[in-house]
């Protein structure tokens, strides 16, 4: 067979016979089959009034989740070829009334720059130009890459929607993530000038921000598989009355340190509600092109739009909507969705909890749970709406003032604070605990409403904002820091010497170790 | 509290999920997590069915089909006590695709398609099975059907590919260039459509643009091989032998396939070290002697090469039929009249010469094959037509070939258009 194996060769011979490749294997496409698509993947929506302004409604649309600060170099634009919309039903049927439309564009500004964003102090040299401190105009030279977008509202649906342009000849740009103090001194004065009014009450900010979602996803994934440090009663997933009442994390946030992009819009409720009625009904989705496959020429893609993604309750999708059919809900309507009825009234989640901690849970059907998929007076207070196909909507009662901070609760309507969730959802509200309670029953009365259910992650790593839009602004790459088990960032069981607490009510901020196993 | 743990991967899986799925993850971090669920709940099809479909990305990423095969064994497994689960065949199916089996993929993709008519993937696989069997139009509809369901990273490259085959490189390159913006969270698949989008700019003449995607699929996915065969090409095409040398020898190193052997083999001989190209060809005869230890009877790229050194001609033949048999789109036509060319049956090749052109792709190496046969059949317009066109795509598309063809057309006319 061979003269002679000569080093190289008996290398790849190694290579060849270790990992037989079948030599056919290149000669066929195997092109990627189910790429996740990221930046129509919307992580998180939002619908309160507020807060500064009870006339009004804020809702926001978070999308292209766990960005990495440090990601250079062109960070994270918005796709421009996909289609953002915010959409709300004020006639109880599940099907929009108004929505809101977001098209960005990217311009490259500096082409030969290798980065996105670079400036320095005064400019370097005639080089690098002066640090970025604003986003248009002298601040702006070193803004390689920027966004800006269009707003458009839409009355109605289909073909005899009524469409207006909310951008009103304004330039409306994107704010970049936050580079660093160098690139952008001072980063919230930046961010700020994203925070545009269109008139009529309404205003838009769109860019990249904090990731205002908390939760414990077991962030190193080969350790073991539960929490048993000291902050909990001894069985994972319940809490003891301490922890459930602190503001302070007994466990590391695995979002802590990582940005999102997020599309924010606030509009008068007078805008968005119908006949009288507050209670309004919201979702978000994205969407993409059809592109015919037999065509000549570039510069296709012009086809109808598709949806791709959708949302409305956070981890409905995922907690609730079984594997096989996770695909047909991302692409079908809310009006639609008592399709998937089966998996709202009979949750395996409901089950898993029975089994595992033996709390008896409402039996099947979870009629319980309706609020989540219809009209119900529990959020409405009004017995004139009526239910509405089942449907999964954001559904937010206009009329209840927005609680303040002093009284606002992670744990919202569970805890008596009836401004969040499932009335709306606010940032702050722990869907994760009120989406493990709420499925153990903690909407259906006593005695299901007394597990203290939780993932011991009661707060965001940085602390959000208390005007629009309501999010921390972006982390830094430079700055930002990922909790991790192990390192300081929970606890309020630590003192100091002199009993100080070290914890302040920012989870970051603590300086407990974060339990590991 | 035996279920503890699945409930806790349950609340932790629904909150991956919350970020866009287990994707996010990186496939090593992927593979993990699945194995731990299978570990505390092994009897969960959904479970065993995540793992499975891990190590099918793990496959994409490695080529090395020892994970092929781990998927298959634990789908069978799934199949066994769970005969009709949807995505236990889903995965079944694309297994049988990375095995070439074409056929069944066409009838297991219809038949799942009456119970599951919106299924994006099954359009996908369906499209793709026809695609390489050769019948365009039933893929051009499959693929309708899959940018219907879900426009983005997926469907996109494939209307790529369709519009490229059949001719059209303007389209190919728009749809593509949308495909790589849409682009997920595993970076391979980004880096796939960018080395694709690379080859059909090369295809197409425009070096410059193929580098830069080529080098862009580098940063997206450090140490995808053929990324690196992607610059080889470049810089072969710009005559930087040394630089092509470089990055093929690392393709190569990464996965050993049959065409970094080849490309490998010119270079030395044209950089003057015959020892070096001598191994490749050795290497060549490696990889043969295992395919037929294999039992394997098709190898249209294995055929081309061998046909292109001139040597193991009965042998190249042999893999060029047995290919034709079981497909004929335009890549095997292509490939087997190349083969029949060198075997001098020029009637043969010219026949199957004509079929490989009848899309108008714009595949320089399909035209330079046509001229050749057609020249050797004495049909001088017609090969200085072809040759001139192959050269007109990329006059540098391989440094051998493109010299000839130049040659093969001066000879022709007296002189170079």
């Amino acid at each position: 067979m061979l003269k002679r194996s000569t080093p190289f060769l008996a290398a790849v011979l190694a290579a060849l016979l270790g990992a037989p490749v079948p030599a056919f294997a290149a000669s066929h496409r195997e092109a990627p089959l189910t790429a996740l698509d990221h930046p129509a993947d919307i992580t998180d929506f939002f619908a309160f009034v507020s807060y500064d302004d009870p006339t009004k409604v804020t809702f926001l649309l978070n999308v292209d989740p766990l960005l990495e600060p440090a990601n250079g170099p062109n960070y994270f634009p918005f796709d421009p070829e996909v289609l953002y919309t915010i959409k709300i039903d004020n006639t109880y049927d599940a099907v929009e009334d108004i929505s809101f439309e977001f098209r960005f564009q990217t311009e490259i500004r500096a082409p030969g720059v290798y980065t996105g964003f670079i400036g320095a102090g005064a400019g370097i040299g005639g080089v690098i130009p002066p640090a970025v401190t604003a986003l248009d105009g002298a601040g702006a030279a070193g803004l390689s890459l920027r966004q800006n977008y269009t707003v458009t509202m839409v009355q109605g649906s289909g073909d005899t929607a009524v469409r207006t342009d909310l951008t009103g000849g304004k330039k409306l740009f994107a704010v970049p993530s936050n580079v660093g103090p160098r690139t952008m001194p001072n980063y919230a004065a930046l961010a700020r000038q994203g925070i545009f009014s269109l008139g009529n009450g309404v205003r838009v900010f769109a860019g990249t921000v904090d990731d205002p979602f908390y939760i414990d996803l077991g962030a190193t994934f080969d350790s073991a598989n539960f929490r048993t440090g000291a902050f909990f009663t001894g069985s994972p997933l319940i809490m003891t009355a301490a922890d459930d009442a602190s503001t302070l994390n007994s466990a590391a946030d695995t979002v802590s340190g990582y940005n999102v992009n997020t599309i924010a819009i606030e509009v008068p409720i007078s805008m968005v509600t119908a006949n009288g009625k507050a209670t309004i009904g919201a979702w978000g989705a994205t969407y993409r092109q059809q592109m015919t496959v037999r065509s000549a020429g570039p510069n296709q893609g012009s086809g109808p739009w598709v949806q791709v993604q959708r949302m409305a309750n956070p981890l409905i999708n995922e907690v609730i909507i079984g594997t096989g059919d996770k695909d047909k809900w991302s692409r079908s309507q809310p009006k639609d969705d008592s399709q998937f009825a089966a998996y709202d009234l009979d949750p395996v989640l409901a089950k898993a909890i029975n089994t595992v901690f033996g709390l008896a849970v409402p039996p099947a059907p979870r009629t319980d749970l309706l609020p989540l998929v219809q009209y119900t007076t529990a959020i409405t207070g009004d017995s004139s709406i009526p239910a509405g196909p089942i449907a999964d909507l954001l559904r937010l009662n206009t009329g209840i003032q927005p609680a303040p901070a002093a009284s606002r609760s992670r744990l919202a309507l569970l805890a008596g604070d009836n401004a969040g969730f499932p009335n709306g959802r606010r940032v702050s509200d722990d869907v994760t605990d009120i989406a493990l309670r709420v499925v153990a029953g903690a909407l259906a009365g006593p005695p299901y409403n007394l597990y203290r259910l939780g993932d011991g992650v009661n707060s965001n790593d940085v602390p959000y904002q208390e005007t629009f839009p309501y999010v921390a602004f972006a982390q830094s790459g430079r700055n930002r820091r990922h909790v991790d088990p192990g390192e300081p960032g929970c606890g309020n069981a630590v003192q100091n010497s002199s009993n100080d607490v070290l914890s302040t009510s920012s989870g970051s901020l603590a300086q407990g170790p974060c339990p590991v196993n | 509290m035996r279920n503890l743990p699945i409930l806790i991967l349950t609340v932790r899986l629904a909150g991956a999920a919350h970020f866009g799925g287990l994707e996010q993850l990186s496939t090593d971090q992927r593979i993990a997590v699945a194995q731990q669920a299978v570990a505390a709940a092994g009897e969960d099809a959904a479970t065993v069915n995540n793992l499975a479909a891990a190590y099918l990305q793990k496959m994409r990423e490695t080529s090395d089909f020892g994970y092929v095969e781990k998927a298959e064994r634990l789908v069978a497994k799934v199949l066994a006590t769970h005969p009709g689960d949807y995505e236990a065949l889903i995965l079944h199916t694309e297994a049988e695709l990375n095995r070439h089996h074409f056929a069944q993929v066409v009838e297991s993709t219809q038949r799942l398609s009456k119970t599951a008519p919106e299924d994006a993937r099954l359009w996908g696989m369906l499209g793709d099975a026809l695609m390489e069997i050769g019948d365009y139009d039933r893929a051009a509809s499959a693929y309708e059907q899959m940018v219907q369901l879900r426009p983005g990273l997926s469907s996109y490259n494939r209307v790529a590919w369709y519009r490229f085959v059949t001719g059209d490189a303007a389209g190919a390159i728009s749809a593509m260039t949308q495909a790589v913006h849409a682009a997920g969270a595993a970076p391979e698949n980004l880096a796939w459509c960018l080395v694709d989008l690379g080859h059909m700019y090369f295809k197409t003449g425009r070096l410059d643009e193929a580098q830069s995607n080529y080098t862009a699929a580098l940063e997206t996915f450090p140490g995808y091989h053929p990324a690196f065969a992607g610059l080889g090409r470049v810089h072969a095409a710009r005559h930087h032998t040394v630089e092509a040398i470089a990055n093929y020898r690392r393709a190569q190193a990464i996965v050993p396939l049959p065409e970094y052997a080849g490309a490998l083999r010119v270079l030395y001989l044209a950089a003057h070290h015959p020892a070096e190209a001598h191994q490749q060809d050795e290497l060549l005869d490696v990889i043969d002697q295992l395919a037929r230890a294999t039992a394997e009877k098709t190898n249209r790229s294995l055929a081309v090469i061998f046909a292109d050194e001139n040597r193991q001609l009965p042998r190249a033949l042999e893999l060029a039929q047995n290919e034709w048999n079981f497909r004929q789109d335009v890549y095997t036509y292509d490939a087997l009249a190349w083969v029949l060319y060198c075997n001098g049956r020029y009637a043969e090749a010219q026949s199957a010469a004509s079929k490989a052109l009848v899309q108008g792709t714009p595949e320089p190496a399909f035209y330079y094959h046509a001229g050749m046969i057609a020249a050797a059949r004495h049909r001088q317009e017609q090969a200085r037509e072809l040759l001139a066109k192959a050269l007109a795509l990329n006059p540098v598309w391989d440094p051998e070939q493109a010299a000839q063809a130049a040659r093969t057309l001066d000879a022709l006319t007296g002189s170079r258009p």
